[in-house]
């Protein structure tokens, strides 16, 4: 085989406008022009198995003739590079059954999803994943019983490496229902040794863990004063390297006697952790938590359902998603943003709080982050101004490209200024179609004629339209 | 009409119109870089695409040919209206485009529509391979993909011990 440079060939898909095309640029190529070996496919085939995956492919894309001889391969090393894309297209069944297919596939797939909890535009949470009919490859381990986690220990005590591919676990106690009710003092006991037997476990694989889930308990009864904590605290201490954590109810710890202890045995800090999803957990363990844990720098996306968002997330400040629940505080807490030293990358801010917003003001609050936002959703009803007092209203949100909103009051004349915009969802809406007919924006929400609007005329970067839910959502398309 | 050379990573070179050529998101991109810092507004365009050859770049030219009047789908389309990618386009040329091809040719070309931001071409090789894989078995797999096991000592039973801890959400 000769190693020149290929000339300029002649190609064509022979359609209309794709057409034929003539080079003489032929050049030689410095290099070997006769390799001792250049006839020997068995000699590169043999150097070629002895390659790496991505090797593998430049291998195959280095000439037409080594191409040629490793096509037969091709589905085995081109596994791991198109595995990627296929982890959308294959069913959440289909992952177990590829990783018993060949050790590469078992290898790449492992691999996917030690890297997987960094995809932080995933959608968190059951509320959006419904709402997204969003579907991800997931691999976990789930424990919810001490005996549980008693045989997986037995199991995999002759494993030799990470029994825990993807490096995923979550906890969560259930209570055995079966069986008589449980006698006082019992419930406080079972549970006590399910995070004894969770610590056990962490203590020998914590270091394979990189996402993390754990579900404590509000029941009082179940958990009196700052044990939870103490629990809370035993097993931050054995996932060091952890990537994304998502903790659920922790709301019974009292104020003083957390502060005191966590004075003296502080939260440790999560050197890796990019990703933190914080529900119902009272709100002082939460700042304490962002706090003690987070590494500012480190912290993409955060998600939290603390009525006020907490102080910590302030100083994010490579932050690039952020979900909220809150109260009509939330305004004020975005306006924070812009005032300070470093404003983060928002792309994708999701809020949902428990009372009405007022859209000029989330919009004009969200100006603090128009070099970098562009995916807003507001979970609840937002509230637009009468039109009269938009007049001369600029706002610069140059790169928002994506508005959903679950319930919108008013004119949508707002969006007019959004001259970015390329799909908008509005799930609800409240809108008086007599007032609303004499406006500039003409939009028939929910009746099949939104072909109609002149929104498409108004915001000529509109791709998408969604309205409605349900059987009942129309999906337009320019 | 507007053109733009495209040359394949084995110097094929394909005379597209800039056109369709800008269905794909890469050569779009190519193709606005080069308007910028050319001072002839009048110049060809060419764009060397070392990653992909001939073959599969003129399948993929011929899928954007079949496909030029359809809608742009966003790249995050499914977070945004919940539907399924390849069901939103997959039609009976695209199945007859599909059909003959050898399971390497497909993932040669999902990696070319990844690469060159094709969308639709993404969906659509993506849902055939998955085809190949969901609702077989093991050995199934393995014959379709022209597999052979090659898990050495225990390591079979030790992932089967995996899979079975393991809880698929």
């Amino acid at each position: 085989m000769s190693l020149r440079a290929k000339k300029v060939a002649t190609e064509s898909p022979a359609e209309d406008n794709i057409s034929k095309v003539n080079n003489d640029g032929e050049t030689d190529a410095v290099g070997y022009h006769h390799f001792p070996a250049e006839n020997n496919p068995q000699i590169w085939l043999n150097i070629f198995e002895k390659l790496g995956q991505e090797d593998k492919l430049t291998f195959s894309q280095a000439s037409k003739e080594w191409h040629d001889w490793v096509a037969l391969k091709r589905t085995d090393f081109l596994f791991p590079q198109v595995s990627i894309y296929l982890l959308r297209a294959i069913l959440k069944s289909s992952a177990k059954l590829c990783r018993s297919v060949c050790r590469s596939w078992t290898q790449k797939l492992d691999s996917l999803r030690e890297v997987y909890p960094t995809d932080i535009h995933s959608v968190i949470g059951t509320e959006y994943a419904e709402m997204y009919n969003f579907e991800f490859f997931d691999l976990a381990h789930v424990f919810n019983s001490s005996n549980q986690m008693q045989r997986f220990m037995a199991d995999m005590s002759a494993h030799p490496g990470n029994p825990l591919p993807g490096g995923r676990i979550h906890f969560e106690y259930e209570v055995d229902e079966s069986g008589d009710p449980l006698a006082p003092g019992e419930m406080y006991r079972l549970r006590t040794e399910y995070w004894t037997a969770v610590i056990m476990l962490l203590r020998k694989y914590g270091n394979y863990i990189q996402d993390a889930t754990f579900v404590f308990d509000e029941d009082e009864e179940a958990f009196p004063g700052i044990e939870i904590v103490q629990h809370f605290r035993n097993c931050l201490l054995n996932i060091p390297n952890l990537r994304h954590i998502t903790i659920y109810s922790i709301g019974t710890a009292q104020g003083d006697e957390m502060e005191e202890y966590l004075r003296l045995y502080p939260f440790p800090r999560l050197q890796k952790l990019e990703v933190a999803d914080i529900h119902s957990v009272k709100f002082d363990l939460a700042e304490t938590f962002l706090n003690h844990c987070c590494l500012p720098a480190n912290i993409k996306r955060v998600s939290t359902w603390a009525w006020i968002i907490p102080r910590p997330v302030h100083t994010f400040f490579n932050l690039e998603i952020l979900e909220a629940r809150s109260d009509e505080r939330l305004i004020e807490d975005l306006e924070g943003f812009r005032y300070l030293p470093r404003v983060p990358p928002l792309s994708a801010l999701r809020v949902h709080a428990n009372s009405d917003l007022n859209a000029l003001r989330v919009f004009t609050a969200l100006e603090a982050f128009a070099d970098t936002i562009t995916d807003f959703t507001v979970m609840s009803p937002l509230v637009n101004n009468a039109a009269e007092e938009m007049a001369g209203i600029q706002i610069n949100l140059p790169k928002l490209e994506s508005i959903w909103f679950a319930d919108y009051q008013g004119s949508l004349d707002l969006l007019l200024q959004i001259t970015s915009l390329k799909h908008l969802t509005i799930r609800n809406a409240t809108m008086d179609r007599e007032k609303w007919d004499g406006n500039a924006m003409q939009f028939y929400g929910f009746e099949e004629r939104l072909e109609e609007s002149n929104i498409w005329d108004l915001i000529p970067s509109l791709q998408t339209i969604t309205v409605g839910h349900g059987e009942n959502e129309l999906f337009y398309e320019r | 009409m507007a053109l733009v050379r495209v040359i394949s990573s084995d110097g094929a070179a394909f005379l597209v119109s800039q056109r369709l050529a800008k269905r794909s998101g890469k050569l779009k991109t190519e193709i606005e870089t080069f308007r910028k810092s050319s001072d002839n507004s009048e110049a060809q365009p060419e764009i060397r695409i070392v990653t992909i050859r001939a073959e599969i770049l003129r399948l993929v030219l011929q899928w954007l040919q079949q496909h030029q009047n359809d809608p742009v789908l966003p790249a995050n389309q499914n977070e945004q209206d919940g539907r399924g990618d390849a069901e939103m386009g997959q039609s009976q040329w695209d199945r007859d485009f599909l059909a003959p091809m050898d399971l390497g040719i497909v993932m040669e070309l999902i990696l070319a529509a990844n690469h060159l931001e094709v969308k639709g071409l993404l969906d659509i090789t993506c849902k055939l391979v998955e085809s190949k894989i969901t609702g077989r078995t093991v050995d199934e797999i393995r014959t379709a993909f022209k597999l052979k096991s090659d898990f050495k000592g225990n390591e079979e039973e030790q992932t089967r011990l995996e899979n079975r801890w393991c809880v698929e959400n």
